[in-house]
Formats: C-alpha cells, structure tokens, sequence
C-alpha cells in the first residue's frame, strides 16, 4: 500500500529528523512501500537541507519564506501527494511507536473510518490523546482523559467525533471531497473543524488505541501561537456553537 | 504594456542541465521567462524549451556581468528578474515578489532580495553569507553591470531608489552555491582568470590583494554562526585574495615588483598571541605599521597611503584584544 505523509514543521531540525527515522521504522513495520513524505518547511530561519534530516525517505520539501498558517502549510503539503494515496498528517513533535502505522492502518480499514486518529502519549506515559471529545458550555472540544496514566485507560478502538490533527489519517478522496484544512482558521482547531465536517459528508471518526506514541506536545509554540489559538477557538464557535453532540464532562479527572 | 507589475525572467545557462530543473520548477508563475544560454551542449536549451522558456542562444565568450547588459533588454515586460542557473525560488515566491512589485512606489527602481547561500552541504548564516541581499528585481533597463565578476549593479539613473526586503520572514533567494570547497576553489580559479584587471601598472600595488585578503579574512571569520565552514572559508577567501592579485601581476607582464616583506604577515593574522614576548612583539609590530602610515600620509601619496592606511587599520583591528592586555 502506499501513503502520502505531510508534515509542516519550523526549525526543531533535531526534533523533525527523529520524527522521520520513527516515520521510517513504523513505515517499514506496516510494509508501506510506496511512502512519500513531504516536508513543509515553514519560514524555518535556516531553510532544512534533505541530506540534514534523511539518507532513506523519499523526501519532498515545500520550502516557505514567509509563515503560513498550519491549515495553508499542510493543504499546500497535500497537493503534492500523490493522487490516490490516503494522507498522514503529522506533526514535528510526534515520535510514532514502530506499530503505530500499522494500528492506524488496520484500524482505518476494520472501521471504514474517512478519518483516523492516533493515540498519543506525553514523555510520562499520561495521555496526550485518546480522542476529543466536546463538552457543553464554553468549554467545547477537549482531550478526551488527559493526563491519565495510559495504562489505566482500555486499548480498543474509538469512535468519535473529533481526533487530534498531530497525527491523522485521512482518506484521499474525503479530503478531496472537503477541500481540505479550512484555511481560515490561523493556529488550531482547523482539524476539529475538518472532522466536524468529515461527519457532515457521513464519513467515520475513529482513534487507533493499540500503541502509543509521544506527542511533545507544544514544543513548537511561542507567545504568538497562544494568541493564534485564541482567535481560532473564537472562529470555531462561531461556526460550530449547537452544531455538534455534547458528550458530557464525565469522564474529565 | 497594460500590466505594470509583470515580470521577465532573465536567466543566464552554460551547461546548467543538472541545477537548472529547481529554477524551472519554481519560477513557473513569471509572466515571461528568457533564458541566455551559451551554447550547452549537455540539453540545457531543451530543457528551458520544454519548460516554456524563450532561449536565446549565444556563441561561447568569457562569461563576465557585462554580458548581462546586452540581453536586459529582451525582457518585455515592465519589471526583471534576475537569477542564476544555481539558484531558485521558495513556493510563496511569486506572492512575495509581486507583493514587493505592488508596494514599490513611484521613484523605486530596484528591490534587494536577501539571499541564502548553501556551500558544502550547509546553508551558511555568518557574516558576509548572510543576508547577502542582491539587486535582482527592478524596473525593466534601470539597471547597468559593470565590466567584471560579482560587483553590485548600478542604477542608470542615480536619483532614484532601491528598496530591501528584511528577513526573516520575507521572500529569499536560495542559492546552491558550491557543492564541496574543491568545487569553491576550482570556481574561485575561473573567476580569478576570467576576470578583468586594471591594466595600468602604475596603478597595481600587491599589498592591496594582501589588504583585501586580510580583510576577508577577518570578515568571513564567523564560527558562531557557521563553525569549521567558516574557518574553511575564510582561509579560501583569503587565499582567492592572494591568487587573484599573483593572476594581475601576471596579466602585467610581471612589470611591478612584488613587495619582499608583506605588510601584514600571515603569521600575525593566524596566531593567537600567549606570552608576552610575543604581545610584545606584536606591539613593536603595530607601532611599526602606525609609523609606516604616519610616513606615507606625510609624503601625500594616495596610491601607496590608501593600501597601508587599510593594512594598518586591519592590524589594529585583529589585534586590539593584545593592546587592551
């Protein structure tokens, strides 16, 4: 099988080059031969240079001068994927487990899921994701069991309305369908939006449990990415207010 | 014209089949692209054609920024662009450039575009590599070259304006400049050949070459930002100094004799001083180069007190952490 993975990234070059040698195991694991990564350096200060980050990748960089959002970055990243593959996106702080592709895969293909998500953990072994999942009031979407030690929490797969963006599987031809990341949203929540309307388009959500990976959450943020995000909640609720199921605050430690 | 912000591409080829596909692929947005080459002969015209380029074929002549002038004029549209067979272009380089067209005002002729430079597997960030803005947008025919390698264009009309787009952030140019530092020396060797010198003797003096590489020397010598690349580079730019002031002399008939004592020996450049035998050496030596200036500015002779002035100025400037001991 093949697969098109796409992932912006800014500087971090020691971070992304672990990220790639974990891309490459998992993708050897899973027996993904035709795997095309695009890279989409993103106004780096020092643009990356291919031989810096693999010797093995069949690597494609989409270098920016100037910073686009992560829903530009990665839709401009997409369209130079290959036509059919389905699309991994994938986030520079990810270090995927050596099964992760496979479970991703798998998973997609038992649940035929338009969309799969990934379990990820922080260094500690406590859950970054496991799922999102949305609340009432003006708390809306949020990480399903965050921070809860991973192996208190059950290995079978998800279904759900929304998964994280850090690491997603999505099916070419509903991204096609979809237009893609809205590019209006300037930092986050673009990927919540994307399966909010996956869903409207009947598409399924599902969250690969099996492994997990590291997810070092926020290392690429700065003062302006916060900022950012403010402005992307505001426009998420602006769109999606009433529009999407509350699944309660139960589960929240 | 009706469109005021198009832009011509002119580019410059010599056998650049294996550089020339990364500019292609990344300047296809140019309203018009014009590409000069000298006779290929490994499919480089092909190449350009297939793309939808317009070549202009020219026979085989010393390469030099003067042969640019005579083909500035082909472009049709009201601003050029200027590249290199090694260079190309970021993805969001045509919202950046015309973004610059846009806000160029009237009595702006020319954009400086800063530059990234790759040499030996590394995209160099010290002094004198970095920015390394370039006049490579402007108006279409407000630019001349002068007759030699690698000098700043002028404006054909000095009362008007250049801009520069400040990094980060801001569209660059991307330049594969040297694959390995032998493919830097053998280029270097070229340009030193092809070059064109003052061909007045009375007007050569070598311990400008020895100024200009000690000055070099010291410019280039960033290893925070570059580490060993630097040192590397900084040796070869002041040995490129030193060829090139030998190939003059030669050009000259070996007419001016060369000085037997360099004014700034090598030695005084490369090495740290540690005892005070040698702090003290190196004083005697500065107070020795200040009177040799003091003297010449006295005798008013502006071809020999131009070189010493700058040899002495580099003096102190290496060596002023000894004179603050």
């Amino acid at each position: 099988m093949s697969l098109t993975v796409v992932i912006p990234s800014r500087a971090l070059t020691g971070l992304l080059r672990q990220c790639l040698s974990s891309l490459q195991d998992a993708a050897v694991f899973a027996g993904i031969d035709g795997m095309r990564v695009v890279v989409v350096d993103n106004a780096s200060p020092v643009p990356y240079r291919r031989a810096e980050l693999t010797t093995d990748l069949d690597l494609e960089l989409l270098r920016f001068d100037t910073p686009r959002s992560f829903s530009r970055a990665c839709n401009a990243g997409a369209r130079l994927g290959d036509g059919a593959a389905p699309l991994l996106f994938l986030n520079n702080d990810v270090l995927l487990h050596r099964r992760a592709l496979l479970d991703l895969c798998s998973t997609a293909q038992t649940y035929r899921a338009g969309v799969c998500g990934a379990r990820l953990v922080y260094p500690d072994d406590t859950i970054q994701h496991c799922g999102v999942l949305f609340d009432s009031g003006e708390r809306g979407p949020y990480h399903h069991l965050h921070w809860v030690p991973s192996h208190l929490v059950p290995r079978r797969p998800r279904v759900l309305q929304a998964v994280t963006g850090a690491c997603f599987l999505v099916e070419r031809p509903l991204f096609d369908q979809l237009g893609g990341f809205d590019e209006q949203f300037p930092f986050a929540y673009e990927d919540i939006d994307f399966c909010l309307r996956a869903r409207q388009a009947g598409a399924t959500i599902v969250c690969a449990q099996a492994v997990d990976s590291i997810h070092l959450q926020g290392s690429s943020r700065d003062e302006r990415a916060y900022a950012l995000e403010r402005q992307s909640r505001a426009l998420f609720f602006a769109r999606w207010r009433g529009r999407f199921n509350i699944d309660g605050s139960a589960d929240d430690r | 014209m009706t469109n005021t912000s198009a832009i011509s591409l002119i580019v410059h080829t010599r056998n650049s089949a294996h550089v020339l596909p990364e500019l292609l692929r990344t300047t296809a947005w140019c309203d018009e692209r014009i590409v000069v080459d000298m006779t290929s002969t490994d499919g480089t015209a092909d190449l350009a054609r297939a793309a939808g380029c317009r070549v202009v074929t020219i026979g085989p002549e010393p390469f030099t920024d003067a042969l640019r002038n005579r083909f500035l004029g082909e472009a049709a549209h009201p601003w050029t662009l200027v590249l290199d067979s090694d260079e190309y272009l970021a993805a969001d380089a045509e919202e950046g450039l015309r973004a610059a067209v846009a806000a160029a005002a009237a009595d702006v002729d020319g954009v400086w575009i800063p530059r990234f430079n790759s040499i030996a597997g590394r995209v160099l960030r010290g002094s004198g590599w970095y920015p390394d803005h370039q006049l490579r947008l402007f108006r279409t025919g407000s630019i001349r070259y002068e007759v030699a390698h690698h000098r700043v264009p002028q404006l054909v009309d000095p009362t008007r304006r250049t801009v520069r787009l400040e990094p980060p952030g801001c569209v660059h140019i991307h330049h594969e400049n040297y694959a390995s530092f032998v493919e830097f020396v053998e280029r270097q060797l070229t340009y030193a050949r092809s070059d064109v010198y003052d061909d007045d003797p009375d007007r050569f003096d070598f311990t400008m070459y020895l100024a200009r590489a000690a000055q070099e020397f010291d410019d280039r010598l960033d290893s925070d930002a570059d580490a060993d690349h630097a040192y590397a580079l900084a040796l070869l730019m002041y040995w490129n100094q030193i060829v090139r002031g030998i190939v003059h002399w030669e050009r000259l008939g070996y007419l001016p004799p060369l000085p037997t004592e360099p004014p700034l020996p090598l030695r005084e450049v490369f090495v740290t001083p540690v005892d005070d035998a040698e702090v003290a050496a190196l004083r005697a030596r500065i107070a020795e180069l200040e009177a040799a200036v003091t003297a010449v500015h006295a005798s008013r002779s502006m071809r020999v007190t131009r070189p010493l002035r700058r040899a002495g100025d580099i003096a102190r400037r290496i060596l002023r952490p000894v004179r603050g001991t």
